[in-house]
């Protein structure tokens, strides 16, 4: 069989390349340096393609926004073709830092600023310095006070987020709320946890689930603790539980403080009181979303990403026949400061060393958060936020109305910092996030973890 | 009732009886044995023995995915020995390794059993059976992940017609979530073990049987002293690669539960994925794999020792 | 006497089983109808819904890039696919077949030299095989990445191709020895013709793996242009906006290619895969 011996030739050809590389790979631990081989210089006349990562699905906001500017980005600069690359969520927080320091890597990159791929990027100097990028429309004062942490201790800039989402948005449907008899106060900020987990025990008296949310996700359970611990501890607190990861800072805060413990009890109590849907624990975003837009929830957790996404697809498809409102979550006590919502500008671009367009990639990314591309891209194909503060969102039409009131409410009411989205995912949500699906269990109790918390930064800090 | 203690060679004469007049057909072809284990021992050895040494040698150091590493010595496994995480991570994959791959062989001896007494439509049930291991785990994890939710899940719903609990959070709760589990990696693996169980059964010499029926036997009794040790290597075979696949099998398991919830469905895949790409512990993560190779290894060579006893040749 | 009973219970027992299995594909290819609403309000209903045919198109035009369709991810497989298989058939299946000719304890110290190699977990082969790949500008290679897969198979196949080959019988051999065929005529011309059933059975494990497996495909393989329909479905579930009715339609697409594939193949399997002995 002549197939026998080509695929015997192909093996023994094979082999040797391979297992003299493979051996030299082990040996020698090189870094992938920061060759001075890829251009540096001004972005060229020949054609060139660029290839950008975005978040899947395809119709995404992201997705869309990114073919957007892609479309007006190769209008003004006809010898550019822009290839969309679509990586999943899972892959963006792990997996992809192989890919971004490959030598296939992609020209932009999607890296979440509180993941493990963007911490070893840094440390591994893999990132492309934006200074110029940043400085050249003014982008720092843009963004307005985000912009401060994205500033690293080299005095460089290595990632641009380009949307602004809010989470913790506790979205209600007006109608079974009243069924239940439920009010929500003024200022849409349910009281105390009592008051949440009452309003839960209505909602399931009258045949609703209470909270809808995505349980089973490896950072929803997070984003509660994110909503409570602002509220819940001393502002100075606060300031150095989002800080002490890094080692040039005191730890002045420790994790088995009460306030802590009184933060992971509510949650406890909320679900040994059945405020979420049944199954949650099992449960993904769009699974509670669907329970939602069909009208089976009182309320949702969620984020500011859904009115222009989810929300508005399911009422065009006559799924959803409501218009939600919004709320939010408790605080904990009144130790701390208000509870507000939580932004994120984590999902952000950089351009990965590996990239061998590092000039084009520039002016794409340049473009993409002036004014002008976060306009079109964030705001009119999206839908969300832009990270900028200077585009004005009211005149558009293709804001969603839900959109804005949280846009507005957020500029009268101020929003807190989250923390897992402020620390490295390996420390905050990455580890925290098991361990409250084991509190909602009954399996851990508060102060167990409170306890393993503290452990974990003194260990994660002396790694530097 | 005959104990038969030798399965019959219908042709007479066993291979072992003919090795040992050599001659001839042993000699060339031993020959041939080594040239033609030359690319086997190759691709073996670049794809599998490289990486694997790479990943022992890993396991004695720390890399967070890129860059460099550095030697730790045995600080990994001590961490791991340290935490309770590895150990329960072990106990959770032995329980889905053991009963996943023994209610397979299980299974699909009855179903083999039952079909090869000539039943009608057996062509039909060959090719039909085999479909859960031909569908994308990504379709069959989202399929029964939706049919085990509690309030729209079929599962729960044809428990209610039967009067049985119809309320259980399966994938909710670190009590039960490994059912919902081992159930989708059963539905999966009956197919191939059934076919491989066919054929040992319809090897056995028909006469064996119909003596043995008209001797007054029951089914359950052909079952157990004719059938099942009659076809031992086999069924030893097809039970060690269950249980190999079943301790190395991620991505059913990864997709439906993500190990969850709170880590009570992690078997040492997916802790050693968690390990590697969410933590960016690398060296950890090669360690807690070193340690299930290990198991992995002990299981193997148990399964071949226990299909080489019963060989009959 | 088989008694009715147990005739009976048989049946009973074969049919729910078979239900079991068939069920859940027509649920998916009818979830691939339904809308998100649907999907979660009413799973099980079967004509009371509005037919979204629309996801289907979808499905098929949700390909690498805009203007591709969801064939490409088709043809990515099918060239891993083959690759794979023939790797692993050439390589395994004459070296567990001369291998039958060793003393049975050269034998076992093969078979267990090779099922060694299975023990490793693929999560941690992942990484070396992504270094050198990308040393030698090999990722994004499909058929360098069916290599892989074929590889990997090199043990399963050789462990059941050997336990077939070793019940071979050798008065058969004998004879073509006696005709003057050589130790390899033997092989291609006699044996493998009357092998067709582990073979077939051990190429299907092959096709399975390489046809389903998304671990080593998703990193070797990160161009949306040369990922097999394994990894390409993925790009439907996204975490915060998920169509569920074109994923589910895409899955019941890439699932249909390869059922069809194995009911063409499966006459070859007339009695079973027969693993020891010869099937008559």
């Amino acid at each position: 069989m002549i197939v026998t011996s080509k695929s015997r030739w192909w093996a023994i050809a094979a082999s040797l390349p391979i297992t003299a590389l493979v051996l030299a790979g082990c040996a020698v631990e090189t870094t992938p340096e920061a060759t001075t081989t890829m251009e540096s210089s001004a972005p060229t006349e020949e054609p060139v393609t660029l290839v950008v990562q975005f978040e899947v699905p395809e119709d995404s906001p992201a997705a869309r926004g990114w073919k957007a500017v892609a479309d007006v980005f190769e209008d003004m600069y006809p010898n550019v073709t822009i290839e969309l690359s679509g990586i999943t969520n899972e892959a963006k927080g792990g997996p992809n830092l192989q890919v971004l320091t490959s030598n296939g890597a992609p020209d932009i990159g999607l890296i979440p600023l509180n993941s493990n791929v963007y911490t070893q990027m840094l440390r591994a100097g893999e990132l492309v310095p934006l200074n110029d990028v940043f400085e050249a429309d003014n982008f720092p004062d843009r963004l307005g006070p985000a912009s401060a942490a994205l500033l690293q201790a080299d005095g460089n800039y290595y990632a641009a987020p380009n949307t602004a989402a809010y989470y913790n948005v506790v979205y209600t449907n007006p109608a079974v709320l009243k069924a239940a008899g439920v009010t929500i106060p003024a200022n849409r900020v349910f009281e105390s946890p009592a008051a949440l987990i009452e309003a839960g025990k209505k909602c399931s008296a009258a045949g609703f689930a209470g909270l809808a949310f995505g349980g089973g996700t490896n950072y929803m359970s997070g984003w509660m603790f994110d909503a409570g611990l602002a509220t819940a501890v001393p502002s100075e607190d606060f300031t150095n539980y989002i800080s002490n990861w890094k080692s040039n800072v005191d730890i002045t805060a420790d994790y088995t403080a009460p306030g802590v413990e009184a933060v992971l009890d509510a949650l406890e109590s909320y679900a040994n009181a059945g405020l979420y849907q049944s199954g949650y624990l099992a449960q993904d975003g769009p699974a509670s979303e669907a329970l939602f837009t069909t009208g089976g929830a009182c309320m949702l957790l969620s984020g500011s990403w859904l009115p222009g996404g989810v929300f508005t697809t399911a009422t065009e498809s006559g799924e959803m026949s409501f218009e939600p409102s919004f709320a939010v979550l408790p605080p904990v006590n009144n130790v701390g400061a208000p509870s507000r919502l939580q932004p994120y500008y984590g999902n952000a671009y950089g351009i990965p060393m590996q990239s061998k367009n590092h000039a084009w990639a520039k002016k794409l990314l340049q473009y993409y958060i002036s004014d002008a591309g976060q306009l079109l891209g964030q705001v009119e194909a999206a839908g969300v936020l832009p990270a900028v503060t200077t585009v004005d969102i009211s005149a558009s039409d293709s804001f969603s109305p839900l959109l804005k009131e949280i846009v507005a409410y957020v500029a009268e009411y101020g929003s807190n910092p989250g923390w897992t989205s402020e620390l490295p995912g390996a420390l905050g949500q990455i580890y925290i996030v098991p361990l409250i699906q084991q509190l909602q269990e009954g399996r851990i109790t508060s102060a167990e973890i409170g306890v393993l918390m503290q452990a974990e930064l003194v260990k994660f800090r002396a790694e530097g | 009732m005959t104990n038969l203690g030798k399965q019959k060679n219908p042709k007479e004469l066993s291979p072992s009886k003919f090795r040992k007049n050599k001659v001839g057909l042993g000699a060339v072809n031993r020959r041939w044995a080594i040239i033609s284990l030359v690319p086997v021992a190759g691709l073996l050895f670049i794809f599998l023995a490289l990486p694997a040494m790479y990943s022992i040698w890993l396991s004695f150091n720390k890399w967070p995915g890129i860059g460099t590493t550095k030697f730790v010595g045995t600080q990994n496994y001590e961490t791991l020995f340290e935490e309770g995480r590895l150990a329960e991570s072990i106990r959770i994959t032995l329980l889905y390794t053991f009963t996943t791959s023994f209610l397979i062989v299980g299974i699909a001896l009855l179903l083999a059993f039952a079909v090869s007494s000539n039943m009608k439509g057996s062509r039909f049930f060959r090719v039909v059976w085999f479909f859960p291991g031909v569908a994308p785990p990504a379709a069959v994890a989202i399929f029964w992940s939706l049919g085990f939710q509690p309030d729209i899940g079929v599962v729960n719903s044809v428990m209610g017609l039967f009067g049985l609990p119809s309320d259980t959070q399966w994938l909710a709760e670190s009590a039960t979530v490994m059912g919902p589990v081992i159930f989708a990696g059963i539905w999966i693996g009956v197919g191939f073990a059934f076919l491989v169980l066919l054929g040992a059964v319809e090897g056995i010499d028909v006469s064996l049987r119909e003596a043995s029926m008209i001797d007054g036997a029951s089914r359950r009794q052909q079952l157990t002293q004719i059938v099942i040790p009659l076809i031992g290597p086999v069924l030893f075979t097809i039970l060690t690669l269950q249980l190999i696949w079943n301790f190395n099998g991620f991505n059913l398991v990864f997709a439906m539960t993500d190990g969850g919830p709170g880590r009570s469905s992690e078997i040492l895949p997916i802790f050693t994925y968690i390990e590697a790409f969410r933590f960016g512990r690398f060296g950890t993560a090669s360690a807690a794999a070193v340690i299930g190779a290990i198991f992995l290894l002990i299981l193997g060579w148990l399964g071949i020792r226990m299909s080489r006893s019963r060989q009959l040749d | 006497m088989i008694t009715r009973i147990g005739r009976i219970s048989a049946y009973v027992a074969v049919i729910a089983w078979t239900a079991l299995i068939l069920l859940p594909f027509f649920f998916v290819s009818l979830f691939g109808l339904k809308s998100n609403t649907a999907i979660f309000a009413n799973p099980l209903g079967i004509f009371d819904f509005v037919p979204q045919w629309q996801n289907y198109v979808t499905a098929w035009n949700a390909g690498p890039s805009s203007d591709a369709t969801i064939g490409v991810f088709f043809t990515n497989s099918a060239i891993i696919a083959i690759t794979a298989l023939l790797t692993s058939l050439g390589v395994a299946v004459p070296a567990a077949y001369f291998t039958s000719f060793l003393t049975r304890q050269w034998n076992q110290r093969i078979l267990l030299a090779v099922i060694a190699g299975t023990v490793v977990p693929i999560i941690l082969l992942v990484i070396p095989y992504f270094r050198a790949f990308n040393e030698l500008g090999l990722l994004n290679n499909t058929v360098a990445t069916g290599i892989i897969y074929g590889s990997l198979n090199i043990p399963t196949a050789f462990l059941l191709m050997n336990r077939f080959f070793i019940d071979f019988p050798r008065e058969i051999l004998e004879a073509a020895l006696l005709d003057g065929l050589g130790p390899l005529g033997t092989f291609l011309k006699l044996v493998l013709p009357l092998s067709k059933g582990p073979i077939v059975a051990v190429s299907i494990l092959n096709l399975v793996f390489a046809w389903t497996d998304y671990q080593i495909s998703i990193v070797l393989l990160n161009r949306r242009d040369s990922q097999p329909i394994s990894v390409g479905l993925l790009s439907f579930i996204g975490d915060f906006s998920a169509d569920y009715g074109p994923m589910f339609a895409g899955l019941a697409l890439a699932s249909l290619p390869v059922l069809l594939l194995y009911i063409i193949f499966s006459r070859y399997i007339t009695k079973g895969i027969a693993l020891g002995g010869m099937s008559k």
